[in-house]
């Protein structure tokens, strides 16, 4: 009976860990799922099969990038993270109670370091499911091959490397749990192995990858090293090590409570070391709502907090721009300064991102083009992504290169998600004008500049105004020009341009940022009750100080 | 690793499926829609099977049969054409200086047609070389993924990497270039963090200073004189812009730019002010096949991006003395572009002497991403320049190199989608005739080239394949270790 009530209780406690995962993913970090998705593109392909099964590592980056796409929808991914988590955290609790003996309330307590230890991990956005994926895989193995002979290991260590890369390290250090220092031949054997490996087969691999992992860190090792997911292995060894000591006590329940308290000790050093900076997740928040056009929840959330940079100020303005409230409100929010509206560009994989998004809706085809394409490329692990390759093939579609965009379109087409979507594209290729008659792409191809120039950054405001005296209709064209406009500080130009609000603006009465603004031009800036004579003053004593 | 894998897999797909010649197929009068469009090509022998696709729509199976004018025959199916690589070097070289009919047979709704047969020409002269080599980037703009130099048997499929930016991140490599074909000495550059000029001579690996005070900026478009005791470079201040409008991409331009010879036995800079004037912009050297004389493109100075379209080379020349590494007195012009409007770069002799060719484009020193830009040719006997007309398309043909008996050459054209350029190779035969270009074989070509997102640039063709050791490149290109370039 007593048996049966401790397995209700385990089963209940794994029921609830895997429910506070789900949530925590579903409903507390869906954009950190959107994030991880946006960056890949699995492909059904043998090609994309047999070019991850060509190096070490490849089979857990093959089946955490093959999950990784369900995050595309927030659930899926939710689910299969937990059930990642979940598994990991059972094969750690039956090592636990193989290798300490120990009971299984206080194996269960212990088990625990695994599941918030992976939360911790994963706030670091670039560490990779295949890193969850091969230390599953590496548990599950430690599990099943605990009493194989040590022979055995000569053929399952090369195995376990080459599948599930350098996390083979972990299988070894459990396995000396067991075998003690007799078992250090087999650590010799596989840093021999490794080396071959990387002298042999790895040519164009540095030798920190081939030690430490190629799939596991978006951000190529020499440029990058992070510590704690190279820590953690460790950490879980160890609290597999630490179950013999607590067996040594007689009493349940003070094992119990000393697992419990390990279990919340590294918790809490989890939470300490703040891997969910809140700003930082709060643009990955703000790109996540961008993405899906979910324009009011961006302003509701920026009313509450608002990050000082110009992600957040390129977000909130397409924002405000797409319902409407530009001109009313761009002042009441965070200006982070003339890039406030388009950055320029930067050479990573997120900062341009709602800069590409605004020039995409404001016409500005070429420099949506680029933008996307430089993000594309900006994936420093060689990955591509089916949000930017989507948006490429609208781009071609537009400018009318349907042969490029086709190319775009076909690989979305080997996609599971996007496929959908590629297969109702690819009705437009060769047929133009069946593009005019699609209303975004129509427009957007309607607002492109008519006359050739090369784009200039620092004189952004004249191209979007040359953009909107091109098609008068472009009504973001022209909030975007008069706000650059007094973004910049270029208030004579701003008096002499309202009246194109005026004239095609639609307003019923001059919007009040406007009025705002013309307040804070009237006064010189001595209006305290104008939000933009406050950006102005904070911008001249910017200035000065530099 | 990975070629290992497909290889097995396309084995088992290949015996899992084979097409007989079919019967009583109706007669089409046209000749077979297939990619790549290999109708009427001219090949030399032993290159990689002219592996293609039905490019005609829905289609259930194909078959082809390739008869050789002189003799053999070999037969393909399936939904891709696949001949086998030994029995078709067989036949190729069975018909050398004749041809090979090709009879494709199509079914479509449970129907066989027949196309007209079409030719592909086997050519009397060699190819020589094992090879080639390019670059593959991803046409982009400012950033650049993943990237590499690469080099290609073209008696096969095999790809091999020489260098990914995989081994250094960050890194980009680019102009490859090997002295007249022969990897024995080949130079490139590497930009990034650990920029530098890579020099290898007969394995010995050497990484120059990225920059030189007295240029304007690194040594790039490197070019081999022939005796291999000098390396003509120029260096460059590139800029680059992007357009507006739907129909243009980048521009990219030189703010200054000049050339020099390179000494890689003393790590001298050869300067000489007649190639550094500061109202011209000096770019793209390479030396005569007799190494006499060096060739490059000349422009007059123009404010730059106000009048960039203003900006436009000629073909110049200056005589070299490779015993004492001096130059001439006096600058020549061999082909004035700018009387006819238009701007003439990446000059590329012959190695027999006979011909410089060029790309032609209406302005600018970077043809590329110009539509308009093709290739030219110059007969340095008669004088006479003319476009390339069976080579060049309505999109950007540029880049080119000759094979070392000047009867083949390598270019890259953005002729398939107008953006990805991808490499063509086609004949000139002794009277200056030139034959269809054909696009660089591969296996399940319209699977394959749909699926590559990168361009191929800089080709150029390797007597053999390339021997470089990445591992301790890698290092080498990390440790900042470089050696300083002095002026003579």
């Amino acid at each position: 009976m007593t048996g049966k009530i401790q397995k209700y209780t385990l089963g209940i406690g794994f029921l609830l860990v895997f429910a506070a995962i789900f949530l925590f993913w579903a409903v507390g970090f869906p954009h950190a799922l959107s994030y991880q998705e946006q960056y890949q593109l699995f492909l059904f392909t043998g090609d994309y099969f047999m070019e991850r099964l060509s190096m070490p590592g490849g089979v857990a980056a093959f089946i955490g990038e093959f999950l990784t796409q369900f995050y595309y929808i927030e659930y899926l991914g939710a689910f299969f993270l937990s059930l990642i988590a979940i598994s990991s955290q059972f094969f750690l609790f039956l090592l636990i109670k193989d290798y300490g003996k120990t009971d299984s309330l206080s194996a269960f307590f212990l088990s625990l370091v695994f599941p918030i230890i992976m939360i911790g991990l994963m706030g670091d956005e670039n560490l990779l499911l295949s890193y969850f994926v091969s230390l599953l895989a590496i548990l599950k193995s430690s599990y099943f091959f605990r009493n194989l002979i040590v022979f055995a290991d000569i053929l399952i260590i090369p195995i376990l490397y080459w599948c599930f890369g350098p996390m083979v390290w972990l299988y070894i250090i459990l396995k000396m749990g067991n075998y003690g220092w007799k078992y250090a031949s087999m650590a010799i054997y596989t840093i021999i192995l490794q080396w071959l490996v990387y002298m042999v087969l790895l040519p164009q691999t540095p030798w920190i990858e081939a030690a430490l992992g190629i799939y596991y860190y978006r951000i190529p090792l020499p440029l990058l090293l992070p510590v704690f997911p190279y820590v953690a292995p460790f950490i879980i060894a160890l609290t597999v090590y630490v179950s013999k000591g607590i067996a040594l006590f007689q009493s349940s329940i003070v094992k119990g409570c000393i697992s419990f308290l390990i279990a919340l000790s590294v918790g809490f050093l989890v939470y300490n070391s703040n891997p969910y900076d809140k700003e930082k997740y709060e643009l990955i928040r703000q790109d996540y709502l961008v993405r899906f056009e979910k324009w009011d929840e961006i302003i509701q959330r920026a009313e509450k907090f608002q990050v000082q940079s110009p992600f957040f100020s390129n977000c909130i303005n397409l924002a405000l721009s797409q319902t409407g409230q530009l001109a009313e409100k761009q002042f009441s929010f965070y200006q982070s300064g003339e890039d406030a509206l388009l950055m320029p560009s930067v050479q990573e994989l997120f900062s341009n991102i709602p800069t590409s998004e605004a020039f995409y809706r404001l016409g500005m085809i070429n420099s949506a083009l680029r933008y996307t394409f430089d993000l594309q490329e900006s994936i420093l692990n060689g990955q591509k992504s089916g949000r930017f390759c989507k948006r490429l093939a609208e781009c071609y579609l537009i400018k009318g290169n349907h042969k490029v965009a086709k190319k775009y379109i076909d690989l979305l087409k080997k996609s599971l998600f996007y496929k959908k979507w590629a297969n109702t594209a690819d009705k437009y290729i060769g047929k133009d004008n069946m593009v005019m008659v699609n209303p975004s792409w129509n427009t957007a191809r309607k607002f492109q500049f008519k006359e050739d120039f090369l784009y200039h950054y620092p004189e952004i405001d004249k191209m979007l105004g040359q953009l909107f005296v091109n098609n008068t209709d472009n009504k973001m064209a022209l909030e975007y020009f008069l706000g650059e406009l007094l973004l910049k500080g270029n208030v004579n130009e701003f008096v002499h341009y309202l009246s194109w609000a005026q004239q095609y603006g639609g307003y019923k009465e001059m919007p009040a940022g406007y009025q705002d603004a013309m307040r804070a031009i009237q006064s010189k800036g001595q209006d305290l009750t104008s939000a933009y004579a406050k950006y102005i003053n904070a911008k001249l004593r910017q200035n000065e100080n530099e | 690793m990975k070629n290992y894998l497909l290889n097995i897999f396309v084995l088992l797909a290949i015996c899992s499926c084979t097409v007989s010649k079919p019967e009583n197929a109706e007669i089409v009068n046209e000749q077979p829609p297939i990619y790549p469009d290999y109708i009427g090509v001219t090949i030399p022998v032993e290159i990689a099977p002219l592996d293609f696709d039905y490019n005609g729509g829905e289609f259930e199976t194909m078959y082809v049969l390739a008869k050789g004018s002189n003799g053999g025959e070999l037969s393909a199916g399936g939904t891709t054409i696949e001949f086998d690589i030994d029995d078709w070097h067989e036949l190729t070289r069975k018909n050398q200086g004749g041809n090979i009919s090709m009879t494709v047979y199509v079914k479509k709704d449970g129907k066989w047609k027949q196309y007209q047969d079409f030719n592909v020409f086997v050519s009397n002269y060699p190819l020589e070389e094992w090879g080639l080599t390019y670059r593959r980037i991803a046409p982009g703009y400012e950033v650049y993924g993943k990237l590499g130099l690469y080099q290609r048997d073209l008696s096969n499929f095999d790809e091999t990497p020489i260098i990914e930016n995989t081994s250094v991140a960050g890194a980009c490599f680019n102009c490859h270039t090997s002295n007249r074909t022969n990897p024995d000495q080949f130079t490139f550059h590497v930009r990034g963090d650990h920029g530098a000029t890579m020099v290898q001579q007969n394995g010995n690996r050497e990484w120059l200073k990225a920059r030189n005070d007295s240029l304007h900026g690194s040594m790039v478009y490197p070019y081999w004189h022939p005796s291999g005791k000098y390396c003509a470079y120029s260096t460059n201040q590139t800029h680059q812009s992007f357009h507006a409008v739907r129909g243009e991409r980048i521009e990219v331009f030189d703010q200054a730019s000049d050339v020099f010879v390179y000494d890689p036995n003393t790590h001298e800079l050869l300067l000489d002010t007649l190639l550094m004037t500061p109202d011209h912009y000096e770019t793209y050297p390479v030396f005569s096949p007799d190494g006499k004389t060096l060739y490059f493109c000349s422009s007059e100075a123009k404010p730059i991006p106000s009048e960039y379209k203003e900006i436009r080379y000629n073909i110049c020349k200056i005589d070299f003395n490779a015993e004492n590494g001096t130059y001439g007195e006096k600058i020549d012009t061999v082909f004035n572009a700018s009387i006819l409007g238009k701007s003439a770069t990446h000059p590329r002799p012959s190695y027999d002497g006979k011909y410089i060719m060029f790309t032609l484009s209406d302005y600018g020193c970077f043809p590329i991403w110009h539509n308009e830009a093709d290739n030219w040719i110059l007969n340095l006997k008669t004088g006479e320049a003319k476009p390339m007309k069976e080579a060049n398309s309505s999109q950007t043909d540029s880049w080119h190199n000759w094979n070392i008996n000047s009867h083949w050459f390598v270019f890259t054209s953005r002729r398939g989608n107008g953006l990805y350029t991808r490499l063509y190779l086609a004949q000139i035969d002794d009277h200056g005739n030139i034959s269809k270009p054909f696009l660089l074989p591969q296996k399940n070509p319209a699977t394959y080239y749909d699926a590559l997102i990168d361009s191929y640039n800089t080709p150029d063709f390797t007597s053999r394949k390339v021997e470089f050791d990445s591992h301790s490149a890698a290092r080498e290109i990390t440790s900042e270790n470089r050696i300083p370039t002095t002026v003579k």
